[in-house]
């Protein structure tokens, strides 16, 4: 369980989250959505302690981040953060590169080349295993990079932005197949961003709406949509509830345009 | 004869070496006699130094030869020797399957065959022979001890080291000081012998740092972000504060040692200026590391426009270079009032320079995961190997 307790955080004077509170349960697949600029990808910094916030703090398992040297470190070991943008080794091959994580993070050789190599299997990348990094397209690299969360086998995922950044239908159907099953399965903890609703509906169970460095929603998919009525999508209701003022924008915009 | 050889082959370094010194010592001898008679030199042949040339040759084998005696046998040195001894029954009691790391009677023969051909060559400076094979070979003892964790005879030696810096002009006293370094060297060995067990294990920090610590600093290094910031990879440890005043008192004793013997030479200033800056820019290193990656917690203008000028959670990692940039100052300023009292003042400036660096420079662990600050990739990340994602 991932525990949020009124953290606030601002880079220069303008704060990009405001006492903050929340709770994240164990086994769920929370995405975190917004308006772009809202505090996101802060968000989930806080939660993977790559930044200290300036107040307030987060608690994984009872364990509150960055308090120490060794239970940071096994935060780190538990918590697993993917950036949307990584830098990958160019003359590694991707075979290289997704046992090295492996092997930083103490994972068992046996286990590792046969999960290695499901791993490349499940994105279609067994052609490419052993061609370096710099051969791959900005899909595959996507692809690779998302690979390697997975091979450590983290309790906690917590990956910003992984639908995005080239990641064909395949791609995007292996991942939200595999989060599923690690969520259901293996008890695994997902949070991730999103820009769009549209990814949500089928990846997510639960859902954080930041607004204004604010909670604007957090609560569990089907409890929002009983709040919201019957017979709308998940999409109607979450375009309402992030975008509220997009409808109106597009009307205004050719109602000028009439004129 | 054959058992002489078999019994002197446990110490020889290899043939090809063996062949190329002699050939070495030969030609010593030889193209200065060339030299001598084509420029038909022989009159001022002692003012030439050309007769010394042996002796030298003879210097630089006994350094070799005590760096070998060392480095090869020891198994701190030899990473796969070392691992497959742990596997052995072998204990500190029986004798060392490569041969024996201390020293033995096949060395002393050796040495006094070298010994012998140096009092031929020069009777009065022969002994430096033999004590630039002590020292080379304590100084292989030094690193040894410092893999083996055996701490306190590496400081010991290292301590007793400027000695030599007094006594260089009488080559009987300085043979006298490097025998005891090697006395104390031989003991430390022994005792190092006992613990193998201990070094030789995970727990060993340095042998970490070669191996299994490199290994991951090396995958760090490759795997690119998140991989090289977000990864559970422990660094080394700062110094306790005993070792921190220690070594700060090490760097002191040599500091007055060194100029105490070099201040009366013309160059000493231009040297001691050389010497001053690059300490200064070295005071840096330690801040530099925190820096990496690791930016404020807010930005330059978040601080000037919110008042928060100073973040003393993070802007602690400036304290050092701070604190050392004011004592080479005041060293500085010192010497031009107490011109007399060079050695002492450099000396008290080198304390205090290894003891701010050491100390208040934040444990780089503890920084990393537990500091005030923001981790990002841009800082160091090298574009030539890695490549961003979309």
């Amino acid at each position: 369980m991932i525990r949020v307790e009124n953290v606030t955080q601002h880079y220069s004077v303008r704060p990009v989250l405001t006492d903050i509170s929340l709770t994240i349960p164990q086994g769920s697949r929370t995405a975190v959505i917004g308006p772009n600029g809202m505090g996101k990808t802060t968000f989930l910094s806080v939660l993977a302690g790559v930044l200290e916030p300036q107040r307030g703090h987060v608690e994984i398992d009872g364990i509150r981040r960055r308090s120490s040297v060794d239970k940071e470190l096994a935060l780190r070991k538990k918590a697993f953060f993917l950036p949307d943008r990584c830098y990958l080794p160019k003359m590694r091959t991707g075979r290289e590169f997704l046992l090295g994580v492996g092997r930083l993070y103490d994972i068992e050789e046996l286990r590792l080349f046969d999960h290695a190599q499901r791993l490349f299997s499940l994105f279609n990348l067994t052609e490419l295993a052993d061609s370096p990094i710099s051969n791959y397209s900005a899909g595959q690299q996507k692809k690779i990079s998302l690979a390697s969360p997975l091979i450590i086998e983290a309790e906690i995922l917590l990956l910003d932005e992984p639908f995005s950044g080239g990641l064909d239908p395949a791609g995007i159907l292996a991942l939200r197949r595999v989060l599923t099953r690690l969520a259901e399965e293996n008890g695994c903890t997902i949070v991730f961003t999103a820009p769009v609703p549209e990814l949500v509906a089928e990846n997510a169970d639960r859902l954080i709406v930041i607004r204004d460095g604010q909670i604007a929603v957090n609560d569990s998919i089907a409890d929002l949509l009983t709040k919201t009525g019957t017979g709308r999508s998940v999409e109607q209701m979450l375009n309402e509830q992030i975008f509220p003022e997009s409808e109106q924008n597009v009307a205004d915009y050719f109602a000028g345009g009439v004129a | 004869m054959k058992r002489f050889t078999i019994w002197m082959r446990e110490v020889l370094p290899p043939k090809w070496l063996i062949i190329l010194m002699a050939f070495c010592y030969l030609m010593s001898i030889a193209v200065p006699q060339l030299v001598l008679y084509y420029f038909d030199l022989y009159e001022i042949q002692e003012e030439t130094g050309l007769l010394k040339t042996p002796l030298f040759c003879l210097g630089m084998f006994a350094i070799i030869f005590g760096l070998y005696r060392s480095g090869a046998f020891h198994p701190i040195f030899q990473n796969d020797y070392r691992e497959w001894l742990a596997q052995t029954p072998w204990s500190h009691e029986k004798p060392l399957p490569r041969g024996p790391v201390y020293l033995v009677a096949q060395d002393f023969l050796i040495l006094c065959m070298i010994s012998s051909l140096s009092y031929f060559h020069d009777p009065e400076l022969w002994l430096i022979t033999p004590s630039l094979f002590l020292i080379a070979h304590s100084l292989m003892c030094l690193m040894s001890f410092i893999l083996t964790q055996e701490y306190r005879y590496a400081y010991v030696i290292t301590f007793l080291l400027p000695s030599l810096l007094y006594l260089y002009e009488s080559p009987g006293l300085s043979f006298i000081s490097v025998a005891i370094i090697a006395i104390i060297s031989h003991w430390g060995l022994r005792k190092a012998m006992r613990t193998f067990d201990k070094w030789s294990g995970e727990q060993n920090h340095f042998l970490q740092t070669n191996s299994q610590l490199a290994k991951e600093m090396r995958l760090k290094n490759i795997l690119g972000w998140p991989h090289d910031s977000m990864g559970p990879i422990s660094s080394p440890k700062n110094p306790t504060l005993g070792w921190a005043i220690a070594l700060a008192l090490q760097a002191g004793w040599w500091s007055f040692s060194v100029i105490l013997q070099i201040s009366d030479r013309p160059e000493f200033l231009s040297l001691i200026i050389g010497i001053g800056i690059g300490l200064w820019v070295c005071s840096f290193i330690p801040t530099s590391r925190c820096l990496s990656g690791h930016a404020p917690p807010i930005n330059f203008w978040g601080r000037m426009r919110t008042g928060r000028w100073i973040i003393p959670s993070y802007d602690k990692i400036f304290l050092s270079p701070l604190v050392v940039s004011c004592c080479l100052t005041l060293a500085t300023c010192m010497t031009l009032y107490f011109p007399q009292s060079l050695a002492i003042i450099f000396g008290v400036a080198a304390t205090f320079y290894v003891f701010f660096t050491i100390y208040f420079t934040p444990d780089l662990d503890e920084w990393r995961l537990t500091g005030n600050h923001r981790i990002h990739p841009g800082f160091g990340i090298n574009k030539t190997e890695l490549v961003q994602t979309q």
